[in-house]
């Protein structure tokens, strides 16, 4: 008797209650549903839609970039840091693939690892079309504790992508940009708007589709001669692997990981490493051992993996807008590279060499350049200096016309360079037709004549004249709707100039000896 | 692990819960609060258990001599050795490393080309707390308060009882030592009820208030912090505002949740805050804001200088030492200690001049809601030196101003349309507890089960959609 009355009190007083709780609140979760069917994206938290601060672009651009291509079934998808995001097109790189589609979920360092993995697991959920997970990564930045520090989205990207709450959160957190925005600034959310006012915020959504994950580099830039980088340790830290009961190596632990879920869903990885300025790695850096040591244990004992290319291809330094960034004129090569090395892993997967520790260009760094200045600034240096860059972009005639003719048989001999500018030109024209106009406005930007001598440069004719670029290009985006003009600090930049029938012209670029190998070894 | 980690709310607390009841008629029941106080402290970073046992087995055993020992002298060794010990740990951990760089700042700004080699230990989260606490344990068994724990797990699952570790209440030995050696009884389906209640609108308060009210306050330190002039209302003004709310959302949930989880398996835990911002005096904020650590401060540092027995100009420098101290134990930097001599300076010079009174007099109940702003004011420019940077503060106090005010900017209207909607809830729901002289939360006890129910249901609502994407860590872990 007295336990059942103990019973029902229970039953009355708390059962009952959190049983009409849990219909209420399930009633409207159901009606929120119902009413309007919010997907995964709607619900996610992985944007803030704080009405305090702006979307920071690391984590607005991969929701951009996931919703447009998550349900593109590609074969093929890498994931790594941003020498991958700006510098690989797929509309290039499709090219070569046989009817094989590609996909660029490169994102940057903020999201590694933990994000790179999420990324990946997240599309080999959705699409059991990818067969190839290519982890494109910057050499310097490994699975390495270093690295780790500072890559504070990574797991948040985890807990958003993959977790269990990620699966479990309810329709009314899609209320959350709504209510939010109306009760603390007094404005309505439209899901249509931008996530941000900047110029790659702006341009993102209107390319994506089309670029399918690619967004052209828009960085600062700065001189990244006379600068070496060097590799981390590889130690990983804990005190299992301190006492020798766990995987040693951090880049061994965190590659088998990847490796182990790329292979549960069907797929295999692959591994393709960004190529890097000549003279950046410092010589004999005392942890380049361990983490090429690493690699090639990891390749032995998993030799399904493929590494497309050695860890250390070196480049001519005027390519790089930063250490790990290829400029947006140069974005061809790398999407060039990385389609000779795809194209070769599905034809004839036999013929890639199992990654082989080597050595990195040893001496010191080419010198920091010395530079003179020779005369006063001159607006028409800088139409000369940035020619390339500019047609890249804008595909105007009048900026062929200054680049010099020596780089122009160069670049109309490379067939990705078409590819490129064919792209940029469709690219263009969806754009117009959207009524959206990208640009670049100079007017913030300084050309003074210079004297250099640069010795990593391959044109040594005596004609050739250097101009020193400094301040900030401001790159602009216009429609009907929004307009953006957002500033980029250009530290220091020196491009090669030439004067060919008495108008100067761009005489920047170098042809790279290792593309040419690639394609004689392609077979 | 916090308590606003699903694994907390949907894995750990049922599975504890449900463990202790299978277990509570037998001795494991300490056992298993001390594992799982242990699990809960240490599972991130485990070295954190390394000074938290050290402490605690040091004060149990000075429990077990300063019973055995009856000579004053030997008594008082072995309490100057646990207080050493206990004050030690603290300074080493929190005071050393600030210490360090403020020594190696003076050398260098004297143009001493010698540096003190730089401390880099991380601070255990809670360490302030639970050395108070096992103090306050060593103390009371020196005074004869209480007799000594005889039961080492019973001694540690005391010290280390997960729901108050990390940011309290500072429980009294005498209360919380004895809760956790009787067997307790079965909970009543109501107290159960309340501490699921207690759960949730700590969780809305954290949630949804505090961490929203952090935005503005991260919002408006950066802007300060860029230099960026904002015209229109006072940014520090907004600021102090802000972080107000935020750090009463914040410490009060974290209390309530406590005391929740702690309620689940029949333990209670005091009373922590008391509607504080509707205190008429700075010595009634004190009373009502942090009960468990001012009546610590009262009990064993103001109480035993004199407090206000010997004059009043003593009575006046004890409360001046109690309350810089007292900022001392908040936080290792000079603001945290000019935050502690304001609140003394402010105590003091109520004592002098009792504003309070004399409005309350001569303006009636008017003039008692006078005394309520005044002190609400007192007590936010108290949190601008809590909060602020030493390179913000100033930049924030010269930004207080609004007389001179342009037109308000965009940035302005939002903070303040912000503090607005997020202030009218804590103050409405603080009101319905003051006014009857209790927290909100008691109201949970007296209202409908089905009212508390969709209070809760709210919350979960408020949570849902209010949240920020990514919580904030409560205030006082760092602490």
């Amino acid at each position: 008797m007295r336990v059942q009355l103990r019973t029902s009190a229970w039953f009355r007083r708390v059962l009952l209650p959190i049983l009409f709780a849990l219909s209420v609140g399930g009633a409207i979760e159901l009606a929120i549903e119902l009413r309007f069917h919010p997907g995964f994206w709607q619900r996610s938290t992985h944007l803030l839609y704080d009405p305090y601060r702006g979307e920071p672009f690391d984590r607005s651009e991969l929701v951009t970039r996931l919703r447009n291509v998550e349900n593109s079934e590609p074969d093929i998808i890498s994931v790594g840091d941003s020498s991958g995001f700006f510098s690989l097109q797929p509309a290039i790189i499709n090219r070569y693939l046989d009817g094989w589609k590609y996909v660029d979920l490169n994102t940057g360092g903020t999201h590694a690892y933990d994000g790179y993995y999420a990324i990946a697991e997240y599309m080999l959920r959705r699409s059991h079309h990818i067969k190839y997970v290519v982890l494109y990564i910057f050499p310097l930045y490994l699975p390495q504790p270093c690295f780790f520090a500072g890559a504070d989205l990574g797991r948040i990207l985890m807990g958003d992508l993959l977790s269990f709450k990620a699966a479990l959160l309810p329709p009314s957190a899609f209320l959350s940009p709504y209510l939010k925005l109306w009760l603390f600034q007094g404005r309505h959310f439209h899901r249509s708007d931008p996530f941000g006012g900047s110029e790659p915020d702006l341009q993102l959504p209107a390319t994506v589709a089309a670029a399918q994950g690619w967004l052209p580099e828009y960085d600062g830039r700065i001189d990244v001669t006379g600068k070496q980088l060097s590799f981390c340790s590889d130690k990983r830290p804990g005190l299992l692997p301190r006492l020798g009961l766990a995987e040693q190596s951090s880049t061994v632990a965190y590659l088998e990981d990847f490796d182990r879920m790329v292979r549960s869903y069907g797929a295999r990885l692959v591994i393709a490493f960004a190529p890097l300025p000549t003279k950046s790695i410092i010589p004999k850096d005392p942890n380049f051992p361990a983490a090429d040591g690493a690699l090639a244990r990891f390749q032995r004992e998993r030799p399904d993996v493929k590494f497309l290319f050695p860890l250390l291809m070196f480049w001519g330094p005027e390519k790089f807008g930063y250490f790990n960034h290829v400029s947006r004129e140069y974005t061809f090569l790398p999407s060039e590279r990385l389609a000779e090395g795809l194209g070769r892993l599905i034809r004839h997967p036999e013929t890639i060499p199992p990654y082989a520790t080597e050595a990195p260009d040893r001496g010191a760094p080419y010198p920091r350049k010395p530079v003179t200045p020779t005369g006063a600034a001159d607006p028409k240096l800088l139409d000369a200096a940035l020619a390339l860059f500019r047609y890249a972009t804008t595909t105007d005639d009048a900026d062929w016309q200054l680049v010099s003719s020596r780089v122009q048989h160069l670049l109309q001999a490379d067939p990705a360079f078409n590819d490129m500018m064919t792209d940029v030109k469709t690219r263009m024209v969806s754009l117009a037709k959207q009524g959206i106009t990208i640009g670049m406005d100079m007017s913030q930007l300084e050309a003074t004549p210079v004297t250099v001598s640069d010795p990593s440069f391959c044109d040594t004719r005596p004609g050739v004249e250097w101009v020193q670029i400094k301040g900030s290009m401001i790159f602009t985006y216009s429609s009907p709707t929004f307009n953006a003009r957002t500033p980029v600090s250009w530290i220091v930049v020196l491009m090669p100039t030439i004067v060919e029938d008495g108008v100067r012209k761009f005489d920047g670029y170098c042809p790279e000896p290792s593309m040419a190998t690639a394609k004689n070894a392609a077979p | 692990m916090t308590f606003i980690e699903l694994d907390y709310l949907f894995v750990f607390l049922p599975l504890v819960v449900i463990g202790y009841y299978l277990l509570r008629g037998t001795i494991w029941a300490n056992v298993l609060i001390l594992a799982a106080s242990y699990y809960f402290y240490g599972a991130t970073t485990p070295w954190y258990l390394i000074p938290l046992i050290v402490t605690s087995l040091i004060d149990f055993l000075v429990g077990i001599r300063l019973s055995k020992t009856e000579r004053q002298g030997a008594r008082r060794a072995w309490l100057i050795l646990s207080l050493t010990a206990n004050l030690g740990l603290l300074g080493f951990f929190k005071y050393t490393p600030w210490l360090i760089g403020e020594i190696n700042s003076g050398l260098a700004s004297a143009g001493v080309g010698y540096a003190l080699p730089v401390l880099a230990v991380v601070l255990p989260p809670g360490i302030s707390f639970y050395t108070f606490q096992t103090m306050s344990y060593t103390i009371e068994v020196y005074r004869r308060e209480m007799a000594a724990a005889r039961n080492l797990v019973d001694y540690m699952a005391f010290v280390t009882f997960w729901p108050h570790l990390v940011a309290g209440p500072i429980m009294r030995a005498r209360n919380l030592l004895r809760q956790l050696e009787t067997l307790r009884p079965v909970i009543e389906p109501d107290e159960f009820r309340y501490a699921l209640a207690l759960i949730a609108w700590g969780l809305f308060k954290k949630l949804a208030l505090a961490d929203n009210f952090g935005a503005i306050v991260e919002s408006a330190d950066s802007v300060v912090q860029a230099h960026i002039p904002v015209p229109g209302l006072g940014l520090g003004l907004l600021f102090a505002y802000a972080f107000a709310g935020q750090i009463y959302c914040d410490f009060s949930a974290y209390t309530d949740i406590a005391r929740g989880s702690a309620k689940l398996i029949g333990v209670d835990l005091v009373r922590n805050f008391q509607t504080p911002y509707f205190s008429t005096s700075p010595g009634e904020f004190w009373r009502r804001w942090h009960i468990s650590l001012s009546s610590w401060l009262r009990d064993y540092l103001y109480i035993p200088l004199g407090g206000n027995r010997h004059g009043r100009w003593l009575e006046y420098r004890n409360l001046m030492i109690t309350m810089t101290l007292g900022g001392l134990w908040h936080g290792a930097g000079a603001l945290f200690v000019l935050w502690g001599i304001y609140h003394g300076a402010m105590l003091v010079f109520y004592r002098l001049v009792p504003i309070d009174r004399y409005l309350t007099r001569w303006l009636g109940r008017f003039g008692k809601w006078l005394s309520i702003l005044l002190t609400f004011h007192i007590v936010c420019f108290g949190w601008i030196l809590f909060r602020a940077h030493t390179d913000t503060i100033l930049p924030l106090l010269r930004s207080m101003k609004f007389w001179r005010s342009q037109a308000p900017s965009e940035l302005t209207y939002y903070y303040s349309r912000g503090i607005a909607i997020l202030g009218t809830v804590v103050a409405i729901t603080d009101y319905l507890g003051y006014r009857r002289d209790i927290e909100f939360v008691e109201l949970f006890r007296r209202w409908n089960p089905y009212l508390v129910a969709g209070i809760a249901t709210a919350c979960y609502f408020g949570i849902t959609i209010f949240a920020r994407r990514e919580a904030a860590q409560f205030i006082y872990f760092q602490f």
